[in-house]
C-alpha cells in the first residue's frame, strides 16, 4: 500500500472517530436530556460556533503552512468597529463600508505576513503583537463603548435568512466548501502542505515560500474580517469584547480537526468536523445543565487528544517511511550485490 | 488500530452521556437560567447562589450560563441557547448594553420572560432591571463620609472618566456628603483607568500634590488596593494623619482589610438580593394571573421600574463581613 493511500486511510480513521464521538455525544445528551437535536435548538448550535468557524478555515491554512495567527480574534472586533464607524459615523453606503472593512482587515494579515517573511520571528511573537496593538486600537478608538444603530438592510448580513437558513451559516458552508477544494486541487494552495512539510525543501524546489506566506495571513485575515462584518450585523452592535479569546477556540477546532499543529497535514473537512465537535459539545453543556465550569475542562482534554493522536499518526507515518526507505536501500543493495556475483 | 481507538472513544463518550444522564435527572420541574459575563467571578457567584436558592423554594432548578471573560456576544448567544432549550425564564447581566439587546429582544418575542439585572440593556424589551442604583449607592457612601468625618471631609476620588455608572456614584457622593455636612469637600480626582497598579501611582501622586486630602473615594472595584498602597507611600496609613480609604468592593481581602481597620470602609452591594429578586420576577412573569401584564402581554405581572437591590456601609466589627466571607454554594 503506498504511502499516500496509508496517509489517506489514517486520516478517514480520524474523520470517523470525530464523526462518531460527534454523534454519540449528541444523541447520548438528547436521549438522556432532550432539546439537542431540536430544529430550534440545531440552529442556535451552529449559530454559536459560525464565526469562529469562518476564522478557523482562514486557520487551517495558516497552520498547514506551519504558521499561526493568534490576532485573528482582534481582527474580528477591529472589523466590526470599522465598519460601525465607516457606516454609521462617516455615513458610507452600506457595499461601500463593507467592501472597505474587508479591504482593511486583508491589510493587516498582508502586514502579518510581511514581518514574518522580513523580521523572520516566529508568526506567534508578530501574530500575538498584533492581537495585543489591535485590541488597545479597538479600545482606544470607541473609548470602550459600543457602536450600534445599524441599518436594516446591513443587519440581514447577520440575521437574515435564505431558505430558512442563517446568512452567516451559509457563507460558512460555502466558504468551507469552495476553499476546501482549492486546498484539495489547486496547485497554489497544496503548495502550503509542501511549505508545511518542509520549508526549506519548499525552498529549494522552487516553489515562492514568502508570496504563499503571505498570501495564507491576508486570506486568514480577510476572513476573521468577514466574520467580524457578520456578526456586527447579527448582534446589531460593535463592541471591543466581541470575539474575546474566539483565535483559541479556532485553534482549537483545527486542532481537534486533525491538523497537524506542526504544519504539513490538515484538510478544510477536518476543521469543519472540529468546529461541529465543538459546537455539540458546547450545547450539550447548556442543554444538560452541567455546570459551565466543566466546559473548559472538556474543550481542553479533547484539544490535547486531538494533538497527541495527530503526533502519534505523524510518528508512524515517519517510522513507516523510514523503514520503507531502508527495505528500497536494502534491495537495491541485495541487487548490486548480485550483478556483481554476476 | 485507528478504528479501535475510535470504538473506545466512541464508547467512553457514550458511558460519558449516560452516566450524566442519570446523574442530572431529566428537568421536570421549572427551569430557568442565568447568564454572566466574567463566569465564576465572585461577585456574580453570588448572585446566582441567589437565583439557586429562591428557585429551590418553590422546586424550580436553575442553571448558570456565559462566558469567562468580557465577551458580550457570547453572552448573547447563551440567552439564545437558553431559549431554544425552553427555559421559562432568563436573568441576564448585560457585559455590553447594546450587544444583548437583539438576543434579549428574541427571548421576550418568543415568550420567554427576561430581564436584567447588574449591568443593563436599557433599549432591550427586558421586562425590568434589578441592580444597584449607583446615585443612591454615592449618595449612601457620601453620607457615610460626612458622618464620619463632618465638615472636615476632604475628599480624593479615584475613577475612571466617562463611564455614566461612575458618574452617577460620584454625582451622589457630593450630594449625599452635601446633605449632612455642606463644609466637606471633593478636593481632587484621579483616573486609575481600572488598573491596581495605576491607582497606586495615581492616588500617590494626588496625596502628595493635596496633603489636606483625609479620605480617598473608590469610585468603583479595581482601585481600593492601590489608593491603600498610596496611603503607604506618602506614610499616612496610620495615626492622626491617617487618610481613610472608602472602597467599593465585596472582594475577600477589602473585607479583610477592613475587618482589620486598614479600610476606613466599604460600599457593599448585594448580588445575593439581585440573584432573589431575578428568579422571583421571573417567577412571576412565568405565572400568569386573572389578568395579564399590560406592558408583556401573556406574562404575569412585574414592576416595570428599576428595582434598586442598594447598598450596605461595611466597616469594622460589622456582622455581615463575616457572611460576605463564607463563599456561597453553588
Amino acid at each position: 500500500m503506498s504511502s499516500e493511500r496509508k496517509k489517506m486511510k489514517s486520516t478517514t480513521s480520524q474523520y470517523l472517530g470525530l464523526i462518531a464521538v460527534t454523534l454519540v455525544v449528541a444523541v447520548g445528551f438528547h436521549l438522556s436530556f432532550g432539546n439537542l437535536l431540536t430544529g430550534a435548538n440545531l440552529r442556535v448550535l451552529v449559530m454559536n460556533m459560525v464565526f469562529e468557524g469562518i476564522m478557523a478555515i482562514g486557520m487551517t491554512f495558516v497552520i498547514i503552512m506551519g504558521g499561526i495567527d493568534l490576532s485573528v480574534a482582534s481582527v474580528f472586533a477591529f472589523a466590526e468597529i470599522i465598519v460601525a464607524k465607516l457606516m454609521i459615523e462617516a455615513g458610507l453606503p452600506i457595499f461601500v463600508s463593507v467592501v472597505l472593512t474587508i479591504i482593511v482587515c486583508g491589510m493587516i494579515g498582508l502586514l502579518n505576513g510581511v514581518l514574518i517573511v522580513l523580521l523572520r520571528v516566529h508568526p506567534l511573537i508578530i501574530t500575538l503583537g498584533t492581537l495585543l496593538t489591535l485590541r488597545g486600537v479597538n479600545l482606544a478608538i470607541t473609548d470602550g463603548h459600543s457602536i450600534s444603530g445599524f441599518a436594516d438592510e446591513f443587519l440581514f448580513l447577520g440575521q437574515g435568512r435564505i431558505f430558512g437558513v442563517d446568512l452567516p451559516i451559509w457563507f460558512f458552508g460555502i466558504a468551507a466548501l469552495v476553499l476546501g477544494l482549492a486546498l484539495a486541487h489547486h496547485r497554489f494552495f497544496r503548495q502550503i502542505y509542501f511549505i508545511g512539510g518542509s520549508e526549506r525543501s519548499a525552498r529549494f524546489s522552487g516553489v515562492n515560500v514568502n508570496r504563499v506566506k503571505i498570501s495564507m495571513y491576508v486570506l486568514c485575515s480577510t476572513l476573521a474580517g468577514c466574520a467580524g462584518v457578520m456578526a456586527a450585523a447579527k448582534f446589531g452592535t460593535a463592541h471591543w469584547g466581541h470575539g474575546n479569546l474566539s483565535e483559541l477556540k479556532a485553534i482549537a477546532a483545527v486542532a481537534v480537526g486533525g491538523a497537524d499543529i506542526m504544519g504539513g497535514s490538515g484538510t478544510l473537512l477536518g476543521t469543519v468536523l472540529g468546529v461541529i465537535f465543538l459546537a455539540v459539545v458546547h450545547n450539550a453543556f447548556v442543554t444538560s445543565a452541567i455546570s459551565p465550569f466543566w466546559y473548559d475542562v472538556v474543550n481542553g482534554v479533547m484539544l490535547l487528544l486531538a494533538v497527541l493522536l495527530s503526533r502519534f499518526i505523524s510518528a508512524r507515518n515517519q517510522r513507516e517511511l523510514q523503514s520503507a526507505k531502508q527495505k528500497k536501500l536494502d534491495l537495491t543493495s541485495i541487487k548490486h550485490n548480485a550483478s556483481e556475483e554476476e | 488500530m485507528i478504528m479501535r481507538l475510535g470504538k473506545k472513544i466512541a464508547g467512553v463518550a457514550l458511558a460519558f452521556s449516560v452516566a450524566l444522564g442519570s446523574a442530572v435527572s431529566a428537568q421536570e420541574n421549572e427551569h430557568y437560567g442565568m447568564v454572566v459575563f466574567l463566569k465564576g467571578s465572585e461577585f456574580f457567584n453570588w448572585a446566582y447562589a441567589g437565583f439557586k436558592d429562591a428557585a429551590a423554594t418553590v422546586g424550580a432548578t436553575t442553571e448558570l450560563q456565559g462566558p469567562a471573560d468580557w465577551d458580550a456576544s457570547a453572552e448573547s448567544r447563551a440567552v439564545d441557547q437558553l431559549v431554544a432549550k425552553g427555559v421559562k425564564g432568563i436573568a441576564v447581566t448585560a457585559g455590553d448594553a447594546d450587544t444583548l439587546t437583539v438576543a434579549v429582544n428574541a427571548a421576550i418575542a418568543a415568550g420567554v420572560p427576561t430581564l436584567t439585572f447588574d449591568s443593563d440593556s436599557p433599549k432591550s424589551d427586558r421586562l425590568l432591571f434589578i441592580g444597584t442604583n449607583n446615585y443612591n449607592a454615592g449618595y449612601a457612601a457620601g453620607v457615610a463620609i460626612a458622618k464620619i468625618y463632618g465638615d472636615d471631609a476632604r475628599v480624593g476620588v479615584s475613577l475612571i472618566p466617562g463611564l455614566d455608572s461612575i458618574n452617577h456614584r460620584l454625582q451622589g457622593f457630593k450630594d449625599g456628603m452635601a446633605s449632612v455636612a455642606s463644609g466637606a469637600k471633593v478636593v481632587a480626582e484621579v483616573n486609575d483607568e481600572g488598573d491596581l497598579q495605576k491607582a497606586e501611582t495615581v492616588n500617590t501622586a494626588m496625596l502628595q500634590a493635596n496633603p489636606e486630602i483625609n479620605v480617598i473615594f473608590c469610585t468603583h472595584g479595581n482601585p481600593a488596593t492601590g489608593a491603600l498602597a498610596a496611603t503607604r507611600n506618602v506614610g499616612r496609613e496610620t495615626g492622626d494623619n491617617k487618610v481613610g480609604v472608602l472602597a467599593w468592593s465585596i472582594d475577600a481581602p477589602i473585607l479583610l482589610g477592613v475587618e482589620d481597620g486598614e479600610y476606613l470602609a466599604t460600599v457593599a452591594q448585594n448580588p445575593y438580593m439581585m440573584g432573589v429578586q431575578s428568579f422571583w420576577a421571573l417567577w412571576s412573569a412565568a405565572h400568569p394571573t386573572q389578568f395579564d401584564s399590560l406592558t408583556h402581554p401573556g406574562m404575569g405581572h412585574v414592576p416595570t421600574a428599576d428595582l434598586d437591590t442598594g447598598v450596605a456601609i461595611l466597616q469594622q466589627g460589622d456582622a455581615a463581613i463575616q457572611s460576605l466571607l463564607t463563599p456561597p454554594q453553588l
